[in-house]
């Protein structure tokens, strides 16, 4: 990996961060909200999108610029100093922001076609039908004709709580009109949301018909004058007619289309499209991969309105936490490039999965973005990259942190394993302490940062075994750090069969940090390979 | 897990808390449960439990004090003031270095357990034979590091705050309630938190009664959705776990036949119908809800339920696991500000300086409590930048 030459790297920090700006991409419910929290703060927001009928009180709270007719052309940089560049009806505008907030509405797909129905006057989208509801509801004006209205919901199988806590609202309004009668036709009734379940009795105890179909759903006729139902009843074998006075017809609920700028910006969220935040229990709020890009509501996959509610703190929060740190410096181990021997082939900007290396005249990672995965160090192929941890808070000056990836080479110890420090080095913690002795144990801030190189010097220095420990695909912190090394393990594996040896001394171990029996696994068996008397029973976890 | 989740937060801007709990160990019910992962993750959360409490022993702005419980809160001012009653039994988990001289020493078996992570040991109190009038010490006596604590009576601690974090959980709902499921009454009845701890101890008999476990059954909504029980609320994790654990079983048994009992099955991960049919190629989903298990033969358990074509059928199985739902919290009675909402979870009255996170506020899954906890975390910090 890193050769000690670059010990006391200096590094030019010449970029200047603003961390008081947020670039909030609103239109969401939440949005308002969100920016009035970030003005006590006492941040300023470029705001894009329209505010509707709140942005003459916001714009009084702080120091707000509303663009509301803007499109995001496009975005680059990193926390702090996120150049944007936004087109509006007066030529393209460029900005500075040190956040980015995308609170964008869900983007709203009718289901027409997925039923075989056609728009009609009796024929109605959710949204636009509970819209109507609330606007007459408002003017007390009823439509006094309606008798039967039936609601399709997710009877292709796809529905959230989201639009159920829509339908519910409609019929609630609805049977306030005591002649109405509602039926919802669905496949399955979604209430995983606190309250939904109390609300659907409700409507159901105020006669509310609600048929659940698995398979053979219902088949609709649809003339110009009217729509009819049809449908068979499994429990009672029969079939029957419906022709309501309207047909309201559910809606896919997506994530924002419009965000192509921002996924640009993080190109590991490339593999979590369409939304922004990494498909993994290491995101499971508004983080996204980049530090300073937070993804908020629809934008993370989060439909419910409640829960959106609390994106807002969550936000706030993150911002705050960031701030504290940059103030203090501390964001620990980082990336470092000795720039001299950077040939700028970039390799490193487009493996970093938190998109934290830019490049001028050699690559720099950015301090602050940079989360220390040390993927790009494993990766680089003129060993110009380093972890390191600033040496003082004033000064530019790193103090190179080899993470004990360099080996010693007569170590009694007969296995040398390298430890994810989120996963793996949890794990074995919980080994016995006879299993522990045989291994040299190397904590690394994420397995993809363990390079092919590392991995063959273990086994020059007379390692008995080799095991590279990341966690399992889908929970790496660093997006796909964990698949990159069990690739490199079965680079180098390739390579020793090539070279005539055998291949069964390495092993990639996926663990996790509440499960140490692969882990156990695969050090017994290393150790049975390399003849060393180990019995089995002394093996599992330390008292039992 | 909530509780872990909002101090951390709390620690990460500066400000201090003491994390009150109950158990002899942090973490709750979530530390109990196993790494669903096959060969990739799952999405379950389990592993953040640990994460989150081996972070918490890093952290010098987080005290704990463990198998406690608050006797009286008082609020004075903007301060809280609580009566904390400590066991007098106890092993000191900071000075514990899970030797496990005091777990081999201990005459009496089940006296002495050890916590899901680390294995440090706690003791438990109505077995342990120096609370039965007995002289004992031995597990004090051996222990190198003084870690065991044998006091005569509880001690007493005052703990002041400026805000108050309820993140007591939930409940596991109790299968007993259900009668006609089997559920203590027939072996080979289990609920899913049983099987969880049974897994992730490595204690799990896949050949009980000298055969193999071919088939297993997962009955959904036990104790959830039920109005006949008064809970009209779903549990909202049993979905997601009932499927997990399903797929992990395959995994570890690849020709193992699964059917799994529901109502409808809810949403439990973005692009979930991906997920669905994912599960769909390893798992019988059926949609009834058994009415009736009774002993079959060889020690299997056969289930009486209604099957699509409109008739009653016995099937049989060797191993039934129940998905038990989330009941809602013990009372403590020293909260009495806090009140409940119609599905008997907790909520905050009328005090802006208490807070409820995690599933005591209503059911969740981990990192759907990781969620709300940091985002609550935020209103607290903004209530102590109030209150100065």
């Amino acid at each position: 990996m890193s050769p000690q030459s670059l010990t006391g790297i200096k590094t030019d920090d010449t970029i200047s961060k603003d961390l008081s700006t947020v670039l909030v991409l609103g239109g969401d419910a939440c949005s308002v909200q969100l920016v009035e929290r970030l003005c006590e703060e006492g941040l300023s927001i470029i705001y894009l999108g329209d505010m509707g009928p709140n942005a003459t009180r916001v714009k009084q709270m702080g120091k707000i610029q509303l663009i509301p007719d803007g499109f995001l052309k496009w975005i680059t940089g990193v926390i702090g100093a996120f150049n944007v560049s936004i087109q509006t009806r007066n030529g393209v505008q460029g900005l500075k922001a040190g956040f980015v907030v995308v609170a964008q509405p869900p983007t709203i797909l009718p289901k027409f076609e997925n039923y075989g129905v056609k728009p009609a006057n009796n024929v109605l989208s959710l949204s636009p039908f509970f819209d109507d509801l609330q606007r007459e509801e408002r003017h007390s004006k009823r439509k006094a004709d309606w008798r039967h209205i039936a609601f399709f919901v997710g009877l292709d199988g796809a529905a959230d709580t989201g639009t159920f806590s829509k339908v519910f609202d409609c019929i609630d309004i609805l049977i306030a009109q005591e002649q109405v009668q509602c039926y919802v036709f669905t496949r399955h009734l979604k209430v995983a949301e606190n309250g939904l379940e109390a609300r659907y009795r409700r409507i159901r105890e105020a006669g509310t018909l609600v048929f659940v179909f698995e398979h053979d759903c219902p088949v609709v006729e649809q003339t110009i004058e009217s729509v009819k139902i049809v449908f068979s009843d499994s429990q009672l074998s029969s079939e029957f007619e419906l022709t309501p006075d309207v047909l309201v017809i559910d809606e896919k609920l997506r994530p924002p289309t419009n965000v192509d700028a921002v996924r640009a910006l993080i190109p590991s969220s490339l593999s979590s499209k369409p939304y922004l935040t990494v498909a993994s229990p290491r995101y499971p709020g508004v983080s996204t991969a980049k530090v300073g890009v937070f993804a908020v509501g629809a934008a993370r996959g989060e439909f419910y309105r409640p829960k959106i509610a609390d994106d807002v703190n969550s936000v706030v929060g993150s911002i705050k936490k960031i701030v504290a740190l940059q103030e203090a410096k501390g964001r620990g181990v980082v990336a470092v490039v000795e720039p001299a021997t950077c040939t700028l082939c970039l390799t490193c900007v487009r493996v970093c999965p938190h998109a934290a290396i830019e490049f001028g005249v050699s690559a720099r990672v950015d301090s602050d973005a940079c989360l220390g995965c040390g993927i790009c160090a494993a990766e680089c192929p003129m060993q110009s990259i380093a972890l390191g941890q600033r040496k003082t808070a004033s000064e530019n000056s790193y103090v190179i942190d080899q993470h004990g990836l360099q080996v010693a080479a007569h170590d009694d110890r007969k296995i040398v394993a390298f430890l994810c420090e989120h996963s793996a080095a949890n794990a074995f913690c919980e080994l016995s302490s006879c299993l522990k002795a045989m291994v040299n144990p190397i904590v690394v801030p994420c397995a993809g940062a363990v390079g092919e190189v590392d991995i063959i010097q273990t086994l020059l220095n007379g390692a008995q075994g080799t095991i590279v420990a990341g966690c399992f695909r889908g929970n790496c912190a660093s997006v796909y750090g964990t698949n990159r090394a069990a690739h490199r393990v079965s680079l180098v594996q390739e390579a020793l069969v090539d070279a005539g040896l055998t291949a069964d001394r390495l092993v990639f171990v996926p663990s996790a940090s509440n499960a140490s029996h692969s882990l156990a696994l695969a050090i017994e068996q290393l150790l049975e390979m390399s003849g060393c008397q180990h019995s089995r029973e002394t093996s599992s976890t330390s008292l039992s | 897990m909530a509780g872990l989740t909002c101090a951390h937060e709390l620690a990460d801007r500066g400000y201090g808390s003491v994390l009150i709990d109950k158990a002899p160990f942090l973490g709750g019910h979530a530390v109990k449960l196993v790494c669903k992962a096959t060969s990739v993750c799952q999405n379950c959360g389990a592993c953040l439990v640990a994460e989150a409490i081996r972070e918490t022993q890093k952290l010098n702005l987080i005290n704990k004090i463990l198998s406690a419980r608050i006797e009286r809160l008082l609020k004075d001012g903007s301060y809280f003031e609580a009566l904390v009653v400590q066991e007098p039994l106890r092993i000191l988990p900071d000075q514990c270095n899970a030797c496990g001289q005091c777990f081999r020493v201990c005459p009496v078996p089940g006296a002495i357990c050890l916590s899901p992570l680390i294995c440090t040991p706690y003791i438990i109190r109505d077995v342990c034979s120096r609370h039965l009038g007995n002289a004992c010490s031995a597990c004090a006596d051996v222990c190198p590091r003084s870690a065991v604590q044998l006091s005569a009576s509880e001690s007493e601690l005052l703990v002041k705050s400026q805000a108050v974090v309820i993140a007591t959980g939930f409940t596991p709902f109790n299968p007993a309630q259900k009668p006609r499921l089997g559920y203590g009454r027939i072996t080979g009845v289990l609920t899913a938190l049983e099987l969880e701890e049974l897994l992730r101890n490595e204690q799990f008999d896949w050949t009980p009664n000298g055969h193999p476990i071919t088939r297993v059954a997962f009955i959904q909504c036990v104790g959830s959705r039920d109005s006949h029980l008064g809970r009209n609320y779903c549990s909202q994790v049993c979905c997601a776990y009932a499927l997990r654990m399903a797929r992990l079983l395959r995994a570890k048994q690849p020709g193992l036949d699964i059917t799994v009992f529901y109502m409808d099955i809810q949403n439990f991960e973005r692009d979930f119908e991906a997920r669905l049919r994912e599960a769909e190629n390893e798992v019988n989903l059926c949609r009834a809800i058994p009415s009736e298990a009774r002993p079959g033969i060889e020690g299997r358990v056969e289930l009486l339920y209604h099957n699509n074509l409109g008739s009653n059928v016995w099937d049989s199985f060797d191993l039934v696991v129940l998905s038990i739902g989330m009941s809602p919290p013990d009372s403590i009675p020293a909260l009495d500000f806090v009140v409940r909402n119609a599905d008997g979870f907790f909520e905050v009255a009328e005090d802006d300086s208490v807070f409820v996170v995690g599933a005591s506020g209503g059911p969740k899954s981990i990192t759907e409590s990781i969620r709300q906890a940091a985002a609550a975390a935020e209103r607290v910090a903004f209530h102590l930048e109030r209150v100065g």
